[in-house]
């Protein structure tokens, strides 16, 4: 396993984990704000600002892991007719193409977390600055971006030894 | 070049793309950004990236999907899922095949509190199987009927795939999934009529289990409760406008995860497993809807979904033959590619058409979760078989094939049902505001 490699999964892993967290943050604010509208007439205020605000977490934190276990959907019945060549040509191309994809992604995040500050946006009700949320979106885009390269050098290498 | 022609061309390369083996997500959102750049701008498609994705992710309705995933894991890991199929095996297990049509009730069961289709089949399957294998079970019949069952999981609600519908067509998701309840019932019911009569024509097939006590069932009954406190909780708080779906799906997980506690029967390690199940999946689905929406903003720039909607409608045809090539396209479409993606990458696309032929919008939602479900477990890529096969490595799957076919001729039937008596679907959401 190469060092982008370790690296690009130890990164995703703990950013999975992040994830994780936020879902079970989700639930119990979700769950406070029912309990307490329905018990005790107090809702918890601002539940659709955190619950949302949580979702950059949430999603953000675990695509680059999912990319990890292979989990984001792709057809492999065609290219499985193909000879082992062109399959790891082609293998080489998607990751390839994802890699920059997702780099531009994570990149006009950023860009766009950088306006959200320059013009100080807040959420409606709470009014948490939503920079650190944009910032998270970019995080997890780099993240799969890495384990993105982090595959496309070891198909290459694989192809090479072969 | 028309904006039309632009759309098919973008579909035409997503497709290629697709079929190259790139993740369909990637490909949604390469086309996606590449079409709307062309049809307005370079900073017009790059701001679509960074606001769309920041927007989809950051949405409070999307999140819904991952509690309500979290939620199906959690009674997966707790074990409800045996509880529930030792009450079916008890009351249902002593009639030849009884087995099978006790698999069936329990996937119906556990499909009220679990709204994935995969979900279902592997959490009963794992369940059911050894059951089956040890009352000597036709093979073909018991991994059949689990894989069948479990397409039941994404019609009784809760259900992801109607979701992920009501998201897009901006439907209630109270309504769907109150939509879904009793086309759930009558395809369990078509199923457990295919098993008996498989059974009756050839009794070797499932031959019954011992009879049991009037006491050993009423006994069996306790472990059904949770099943039912969950369900009743989720869909009747949402019903009632206690919750909104979100919440529902909140309260559902929490739910969950106390009756595991309060039973013992969730540990730390099977609450851990429950979270990493749902962040893969969660982040498999929301990254889809999000490359989707990016996708669909370039289809609507293009005008091709409003342009093919009039095309049908100049088309003076007869709404059915309508309907008729839709579902032929759901259904080919879903036995090459994991069902849920491809009614996100269609949905914008016939939803228009199907409105324009005068179709109610819920009818159609539960009549595509039907197709999907067909899709599912039709070769070469039927996902629930393949789920299937993972569990029972014995068997293989030209026998999994085999034994999911007489539940697709009940599939075929529900659908005809369902369209000639569309208030099947249809009555219960008229009861709802």
């Amino acid at each position: 396993m190469s060092i982008i490699e370790k690296t690009a999964h130890f990164i995703a892993r703990w950013l999975n984990w992040v994830a994780a967290l936020a879902i079970v943050a989700v639930m119990v604010i979700v769950c406070v704000n029912v309990l307490g509208r329905g018990i005790f007439g107090a809702p918890l205020k601002g539940t659709v600002d955190m619950v949302s605000l949580l979702g950059a977490f949430v999603i953000s934190g675990a695509i680059a892991y999912t990319q990890v276990l292979k989990g984001h959907i792709r057809i492999t019945l065609f290219i499985e007719l193909l000879p082992h060549p062109l399959r790891t040509v082609l293998a080489c191309l998607i990751d390839f193409v994802g890699m920059v994809l997702f780099g531009i992604i994570s990149w006009q995040t950023i860009l766009f977390a950088k306006g959200t500050h320059e013009i100080g946006e807040l959420s409606e009700v709470l009014k948490i600055p939503i920079t650190p949320f944009a910032v998270m979106v970019s995080v997890g885009c780099m993240a799969l971006t890495l384990v993105l390269l982090a595959d496309l050098i070891g198909v290459l290498s694989k192809g090479v030894k072969k | 070049m028309s904006g039309g022609i632009v759309g098919a061309c973008g579909i035409a390369i997503m497709v290629g793309l697709m079929v190259l083996g790139m993740p369909i997500a990637f490909a949604m959102t390469l086309v996606g950004f590449l079409g709307f750049a062309y049809m307005t701008s370079l900073d017009g498609g790059l701001f679509l990236l960074s606001d769309g994705f920041y927007f989809q992710f950051t949405s409070y309705t999307m999140l819904v999907i991952p509690l309500f995933v979290f939620m199906g894991e959690i009674a997966f890991h707790s074990g409800i899922s045996k509880r529930i199929y030792r009450t079916a095996h008890a009351w249902l297990g002593f009639i030849p095949g009884g087995l099978a049509v006790a698999t069936i009730g329990a996937c119906a069961g556990f499909a009220a509190i679990c709204g994935s289709s995969t979900a279902t089949a592997a959490t009963m399957g794992t369940v059911a199987l050894p059951e089956m294998k040890k009352r000597q079970y036709n093979p073909a019949l018991a991994s059949g009927t689990v894989a069948a069952g479990g397409t039941l999981g994404i019609l009784i609600p809760p259900s992801i795939v109607l979701i992920v519908y009501g998201i897009q067509t901006e439907l209630s998701i109270g309504k769907l999934f109150i939509a879904g309840i009793l086309p759930g019932i009558i395809l369990s019911a078509l199923f457990t009529f295919c098993i008996l009569i498989m059974c009756y024509i050839k009794p070797s097939l499932g031959s019954p289990a011992p009879k049991t006590t009037l006491k050993q069932k009423i006994n069996s009954l306790s472990g059904t409760v949770e099943m039912m406190i969950l369900f009743f909780l989720v869909i009747g708080g949402l019903l009632l406008g206690w919750f909104t779906p979100t919440e529902a799906a909140g309260i559902g997980a929490a739910g969950a995860i106390a009756i595991g506690a309060v039973r013992r029967s969730l540990s730390w390690e099977g609450f851990k497993k429950a979270l990493l199940g749902t962040t893969r999946t969660s982040a498999m689905v929301l990254l889809i809807i999000a490359s989707a929406m990016i996708f669909s903003r370039f289809l609507t720039v293009s005008g091709l979904p409003q342009g093919l909607a009039s095309w049908v409608e100049s088309l003076d045809a007869s709404p059915y033959v309508v309907l008729l090539c839709i579902m032929g396209i759901y259904i080919i479409g879903g036995c090459f590619m994991d069902p849920l993606s491809f009614l996100i990458i269609t949905i914008n696309i016939f939803f228009p058409m199907i409105i324009e032929a005068g179709f109610d919008p819920i009818w159609f939602g539960v009549i595509i979760v039907i197709l999907l479900e067909t899709g599912a477990i039709t070769p070469p890529v039927g996902i629930n078989v393949y789920v299937i096969k993972g569990i029972a490595l014995d068997v293989d799957l030209h026998t999994i094939f085999k034994g999911i076919f007489p539940f697709l001729t009940a599939l075929f039937l529900g659908l005809i049902i369902l369209t000639i008596f569309p208030d099947i679907v249809l009555f219960l959401p008229s009861l709802v505001r």
